[in-house]
């Protein structure tokens, strides 16, 4: 891991604004983007021992970075509000003259020629490359932790012994844990969402097409997603703004007209109807205490003007898992064919255990799974349009014991996340409260294809009404 | 109707041409009504030899062919289908009518729909004579068993020989006589191997063009449903009539229909025909094959194109291997349940596909889409570079009953399997016989939706090297 050379660990500092905050004082001259990036390069250094958010740390490559923002911004020539800001990327990313790991053996320790899609855009808005996150072997595995990878298993800021919640295993730590301001993770079936639900942050998995997936490590073609892991909701929309919009490079990319912020984040949400889906269906059933958050939040909306109405999944939770379980492995295994068959050994428990299952699923299932996912993707989209948005839970529940297989598995696989990677609709999660122990709790706010727009108002009118923005991991 | 064309009076009403009989219905000088019974007849005199029908609608043939009459009469003429007898493949459906799909499983199946693409052609004015003959589901492993529950329908220039399938009655409809045009639905090239075979004109359209509304699947991703005709010209009209945008098939394409027959007589002169002669290492082609094939090329050039080769990005044996685990994969999808429950009334044929189907891994059909994406493209932008192509169609003329080696060649040792997988419009063109009578035929491959240019270059040669003149003598 590059890290600068000192003798003892630096000090820890305070946790860094978000980028919204740190941009009006960027833009005024009252904040440098080196001394901010410095701060979570100190931060990053000083926490990596106990929480193992990044496989590289890049200091050298983000001091050059920032001193190139700060002069341009010096010249008059400021991008927005993202110039000077910090970001870090999952280890499926490529960005140039880093290695992408992909957080297996399998790689061969060469470095990435050019920025993937999204890193390029990052970087022409201004922002600042800190380095690459924790991330299960190439982006998926069973739901288990063998710690058998060439990295080390990211924790939780919130309690170290718990899971950060994977694949993006290092993004929502990073961001809770103030190792950098921004994140950027990728979403299969939760990936972006559960490390997000995990450490308490925002995590988005846009509309399937609007944010481009070129130079990104590939999982599962039908349902993978690039997204951002933010602390605030105005923050994943500043991401969304930079990132998103047609690329040629990516065939799945979708040609639709650029994502622009809704002008008023936080602003009113009266008369926006709502459907609450609570009953996921049999099988997973929510902790209490996600359930009493998730109620509580649906109080705090209601009180803004919000029009809820109760709704139903056209298909439970667990019965859209399992189509994805078919869906989802055979593809991994389709793109790892070849190292399974040569190179096995070389992979962690986790990763081959899936692609092992997935080798043998017959061409016949996995048919059968995508027309039925083209049914119920068309009956979720028949319930989405009834209303401006949908709420539910996202995972049924918080940040696992790390070394409890049992409950690392439950944590991952008991989730309502999987509907909308199915059905290709944008939805995020963010923090509704805390446990009495101190761990985050979260709910799933889902809207029609392409709008984000709407899900990022809800989600911020809720910020902003409530006080969880406040509460940082005490590290 | 008072006057009869002495035309009608004769069974050479039976092989006018969709344009030629469109003409004299329209100048009323031929009634509906004896042109309908004089395919009826046709019927009866030739399907005890040929085995060409599975149904025969006749009554409500006649039916429909007085309702046409008298509507012509009172002045109400709907364009060049009115009054004009057509037969289907029986896997499309008509409601109120049994689709057998050739088929045990299927014998006692009335159907509660009607195909998108015959609504369009009696909406056209077209008359449904019936149902033909065809391979278990339109589908097998390229074997002819003979233990399907009708008999085989045989080849009307040789009766012991094959008729190309899996449309197997639709070639030979239209050849024979017993039928003006005929539907068939083509997978890997089950439209244009029985026209090949028979000699005939048979049409894929661009993937998309052509609705499959109300018609038994084969493979999801390859089917396309297509027309088979005597001459070019009325093959233009009939796509122009079964194509077009049909919200029930989720594969149809919101495009307008170009006019197809339009401007198809304006010649080729500056036509830029790519022809592909190397298909790879394994291609054997009969003699008369090769032989008809290349003396196209003069033909063509006398016209006014201009010839380039043409190398297509990959071998023929890439394109079949993808063809076929696709085809394998979706098609086992699709009969899985009858497979596992009731194989015993499957046909030998059916099952020994459905087997290769089982076993199949979702790793392979993934990597073979994938691949075929990347052949998609890069096929399009060899075709691109030229107008249209001209291509082998079958490397054999259609072989006789009994060699099922020989008759496994006929139809996966063909070339027209690429253009299942990349989309591109193909049509069988016939351009002679061999040495033993049998019709041989070329490919005709254009760009994506430009079958228009298509019909234009098959006119235009079909007319300067007068192949639509001979008929099987029956």
């Amino acid at each position: 891991m590059n890290i600068r050379a000192t003798g003892a660990p630096p000090a820890l500092g305070e946790f860094p604004p978000t980028a919204v905050e740190a941009a009006k004082d960027i833009a005024a001259g009252r904040l440098s983007p080196t001394e901010l990036v410095t701060l979570c390069l100190n931060r990053a250094e000083a926490l990596q021992p106990l929480l193992h958010t990044y496989v590289t740390l890049d200091a050298e490559g983000a001091l050059a970075a920032a001193a190139k923002a700060e002069a341009e911004i010096a010249r008059g020539h400021y991008r927005g509000p993202l110039h000077g800001i910090p970001f870090a990327v999952k280890d499926n990313y490529d960005a140039a003259g880093l290695p992408t790991t992909g957080g297996s053996r399998l790689h061969d320790g060469s470095v990435a020629a050019e920025d993937s899609t999204m890193v390029a855009r990052m970087k022409a808005a201004g922002a600042v490359l800190m380095g690459k996150l924790g991330t299960w072997e190439y982006g998926t595995g069973n739901g288990g932790e063998y710690f058998d990878l060439p990295i080390t298993t990211t924790r939780n800021p919130w309690d170290p012994s718990r899971f950060a919640g994977g694949s993006s295993t290092g993004t929502g730590a990073a961001v809770a844990s103030g190792t950098t301001v921004l994140a950027l993770g990728s979403d299969t079936t939760g990936s972006v969402r559960l490390p997000a639900s995990a450490c308490g942050c925002v995590g988005i998995r846009a509309t399937h097409g609007l944010m481009p997936r070129a130079g990104l490590l590939a999982n599962c073609y039908a349902m993978d997603v690039p997204g951002p892991i933010t602390w605030t909701v105005e923050e994943a929309a500043l991401i969304t703004e930079a990132v998103s919009g047609y690329d040629p490079r990516d065939p799945s990319s979708a040609e639709v007209p650029p994502f622009v912020r809704p002008a008023a984040m936080g602003g009113s949400i009266r008369g926006l109807r709502i459907g609450v889906i609570r009953d996921i269906g049999p099988g997973f059933v929510p902790d209490a205490a996600m359930t009493a958050a998730f109620e509580d939040g649906l109080t705090v909306l209601e009180a803004l003007g919000a029009d809820l109405r109760e709704t139903v999944l056209p298909l439970s939770a667990k019965e859209q898992f399992a189509i994805s379980s078919i869906i989802g492995p055979a593809e991994s295994a389709a793109i790892h064919e070849e190292e399974i068959s040569n190179r096995a050994t070389v992979m962690g428990y986790g990763l081959r255990e899936k692609l092992l299952k997935g080798s043998m699923i017959r061409a016949a299932d996995y048919i059968a799974a995508q027309r039925q996912r083209r049914v119920i993707a068309a009956a979720m989209d028949a319930m989405m349009t009834s209303f401006d948005a949908v709420i539910t839970y996202g995972a049924c529940h918080v940040a696992p014991p790390i070394d409890d297989e049992a409950a690392m598995i439950n944590f991952t696989m008991e989730t309502a996340l999987t509907p909308f990677s199915l059905s290709g609709h944008p939805s995020m999660v963010q923090c509704t409260g805390f446990t009495p122990a101190g761990l985050p709790l979260h709910w799933q706010i889902a809207a029609p294809f392409f709008g984000e727009a709407t899900m990022f108002s809800i989600a911020a009118a809720f910020e902003a009404a409530t006080p969880h923005r406040q509460r940082r991991p005490s590290l | 109707m008072n006057e009869l064309s002495p035309m009608a009076a004769s069974s050479d009403v039976v092989h006018l041409s969709i344009a030629e009989a469109s003409r004299l219905i329209a100048a009323r000088k031929l009634s509906p009504v004896e042109l309908v019974g004089a395919f009826l007849a046709r019927i009866e005199a030739t399907q005890a030899t040929l085995n060409t029908y599975i149904t025969v609608l006749a009554e409500e043939a006649m039916e429909a062919a007085r309702a046409a009459e008298a509507e012509i009469a009172a002045g109400r003429y709907k364009g060049p289908l009115h009054g004009i007898p057509f037969a289907v493949k029986d896997n499309y459906h008509v409601k109120g009518v049994r689709t057998t799909g050739g088929s045990r499983l299927m014998l006692d199946y009335v159907a509660d729909e009607t195909a998108t693409t015959i609504e369009n052609l009696c909406a056209s004015g077209a008359i449904l004579l019936g149902k033909l003959n065809t391979w278990e589901y339109g589908t097998g492993d390229g074997k002819v068993h003979g233990d399907l529950p009708f008999p085989l329908a045989r080849n009307p220039w040789n009766t012991d020989h094959f008729t190309g399938g899996s449309s197997t009655g639709a070639g030979v409809a239209v050849a024979a006589g017993s039928a003006m045009f005929a539907l068939g639905s083509d997978t890997g090239g089950s439209v244009r191997l029985p026209a090949a075979a028979t000699g005939v004109q048979g049409m894929k359209a661009t993937y998309g063009v052509v609705s499959r509304a109300g018609i038994l699947p084969n493979c999801w991703t390859l089917d396309v449903a297509g027309p088979l005709t005597w001459t070019s010209e009325d093959n233009a009209i009939v796509l122009e009539a079964m194509a077009g945008y049909d919200p029930r098939d989720p594969q149809s394409l919101n495009r307008p229909v170009p006019p197809f027959a339009r401007g198809i007589g304006t010649g080729i002169a500056g036509m830029t025909i790519g022809v592909v002669r190397d298909l790879g290492p394994d291609v054997v082609m009969q003699d008369e094959v090769a032989a008809n094939l290349a003396a196209m090329e003069p033909v063509l050039e006398s016209l006014g194109a201009r010839l380039v080769d043409l190398t297509l990005p990959t071998t023929l044996a890439e394109y079949r291997t993808i063809t076929g685990i696709i085809n394998y994969g979706e098609s086992f999808s699709i009969h899985e349940e009858d497979f596992m429950q009731r194989h015993h009334l499957m046909g030998a044929s059916l099952k020994a596909k459905m087997i290769a189907g089982f076993h199949l891994r979702a790793v392979d059909f993934i990597a073979a889409q994938r691949r075929r994406r990347e052949l998609a493209l890069a096929t399009d932008a060899v075709i691109r570079t030229v107008d249209a192509v001209l291509a082998p169609c079958t490397f054999l003329t259609a072989p006789p009953f009994g060699d099922q080696d020989e008759l496994t060649r006929f139809t996966f040792g063909a070339a027209t399997s690429p253009f299942n997988v990349t989309g591109h419009p193909a049509m069988a063109v016939a351009n002679g016989f061999d040495a033993k009578g049998l019709p041989t035929s070329a490919q005709l491959v254009g760009r994506y939706f430009d079958e228009a240019t298509l019909y234009r270059l098959a006119f235009a040669y079909e007319i300067a090297a007068n192949t639509r003149a001979a008929r099987p003598s029956l």
